[in-house]
């Protein structure tokens, strides 16, 4: 069993381990709800048997080979319109684990819109955030992280692990360990008091390390698809495209990648 | 952690499909295991529901939408100390955590404060807003999975 050692200020002080859970977040909200838990909490599962991603899709892991776990986060002040910085600065700081622990330039991680982590073009860790709101400002985010680590079959082309593409197993939790600790380390506390000129340098940073950017690359909308280029995210996490037609804004659903070389 | 509070996350455990618990704190490590024959059991209790809700959560939908915004629409015009749930954000409005997860409230339920009433989700941010009063939610005034704007009305409460 894993054993808890990081040394944090506050991520993972409260640490469930769980053989087996539905869903993390799931459980994570329920005990964020009764007051059952800390800032920082982590709670984690060798086996999640109902992981969810994005709204009806869901998540699915191999037991025992990955890492899925939640972290209960209460910042200090978070008003709804930080969201997406708060998103950003998330995707940024899991990036910038994944680029510190294996610093091999061979190695490509990127983010891919808006929050997944893609190495050599392949997704191998996602984040589902959800927010409790007391009006407009954000009390609790639960933050679901799954990353892929040791498995080696996948239903999706897209998906792949760090074994696979290391060609070698990764020791889980000494990289649990070093992931909680980086993000104690470099997340943000307090979103409210983050001078101009830091807003500035997650929004830069976040762009700079887009999968795609300035790259011509296939997209698809409502119809035809489309050679677009990749120009950044905006402050309301929408994506900017640069297409035959000039700059374009796009949401989460209405815009979809397209795995094809562009002549 | 308090007495009561271990007494409360027992109880959780033992309600929930959970075969063991490691709780581990800078004060105390906590180890609850439920015995192999309750273990053995966690199949079906999980994929019994599972069927259950899929089976049932069309048809509520289906039940709530038409009839109820009908029926209830005079209802609105004769009470004027209704109250408004607003969104905060401009999002997609959902009535449940998923396709196959129950809906959080139906016309007719009643709410107290803090209670989850709809998810708002912008850019994969899943946003769950909580109704700020007590009351009767008296009509849903926005379809399932459809955009919302920001301070666009999304319930009728009539407070207690």
């Amino acid at each position: 069993m894993y054993n808890y050692s990081a040394n944090t200020q506050y991520i993972g002080k409260q640490f469930l381990y769980l053989t087996t859970c539905h869903s993390t977040n799931d459980l994570a909200k329920s005990l964020n709800s009764r007051g059952l838990c800390k800032n920082g909490m982590v709670i984690f599962t060798e086996n999640q048997t109902h992981g969810r991603g994005q709204q009806g899709t869901s998540w699915v892991s191999e037991p025992g080979q990955n890492l899925t776990f939640s972290i209960i986060l209460r910042l200090s002040d978070l008003s709804l319109d930080k969201q997406f910085l708060f998103n950003k600065a998330l995707s940024i700081h899991l990036l910038g684990f994944f680029r510190t622990y294996f610093s091999n330039p061979a190695y490509a991680f990127h983010i891919k819109w808006p929050n997944d982590v893609y190495l050599n073009g392949k997704k191998i860790a996602g984040i589902l955030v959800e927010n409790s709101l007391s009006g407009t400002h954000i009390t609790a985010s639960v933050l679901g992280i799954g990353l892929n680590v040791n498995q080696q079959v996948f239903d999706f082309p897209t998906a792949s692990s760090l074994a696979i593409a290391f060609d070698k197993p990764i020791d889980r939790y000494e990289l649990l360990n070093s992931l909680l600790l980086y993000l104690d380390e470099n997340l943000p506390l307090n979103f409210e008091t983050l001078s101009m000129a830091e807003v500035q340098t997650i929004h830069k940073v976040y762009d700079a390390t887009l999968w795609g950017l300035h790259q011509p690359r296939w997209y698809q909308a409502a119809a035809d698809p489309f050679i677009a280029t990749l120009k950044g995210v905006d402050e309301q996490g929408l994506l900017i495209l640069e297409t035959k037609q000039g700059i374009e804004r796009f949401e989460i659903k209405s815009v979809q990648f397209i795995n094809h070389p562009v002549d | 952690m308090k007495p009561k509070e271990i007494q409360e996350l027992i109880d959780f455990v033992a309600n929930s499909g959970l075969a063991e618990v490691n709780i581990e704190t800078e004060q105390f490590k906590l180890n609850i295991k439920k015995y192999p024959d309750v273990v053995a059991s966690q199949a079906p209790v999980y994929s019994l529901p599972q069927v259950a809700q899929q089976a049932i959560a069309p048809a509520a939908a289906a039940t709530n939408t038409a009839p109820v915004a009908k029926t209830e629409a005079p209802v609105v015009e004769a009470k004027s100390n209704l109250i408004t749930i607003k969104s905060p954000m401009i999002g997609t409005f959902y009535r449940s955590a998923g396709p196959d997860k129950p809906l959080f409230v139906n016309v007719g339920d009643e709410v107290s404060a803090g209670k989850t009433v709809c998810i708002i989700e912008a850019m994969k941010l899943f946003n769950e807003i909580e109704s700020e009063i007590s009351g009767t939610i008296v009509k849903i005034l926005v379809d399932n999975a459809t955009p919302v704007e920001y301070d666009q009305p999304l319930f009728l409460v009539e407070p207690k």
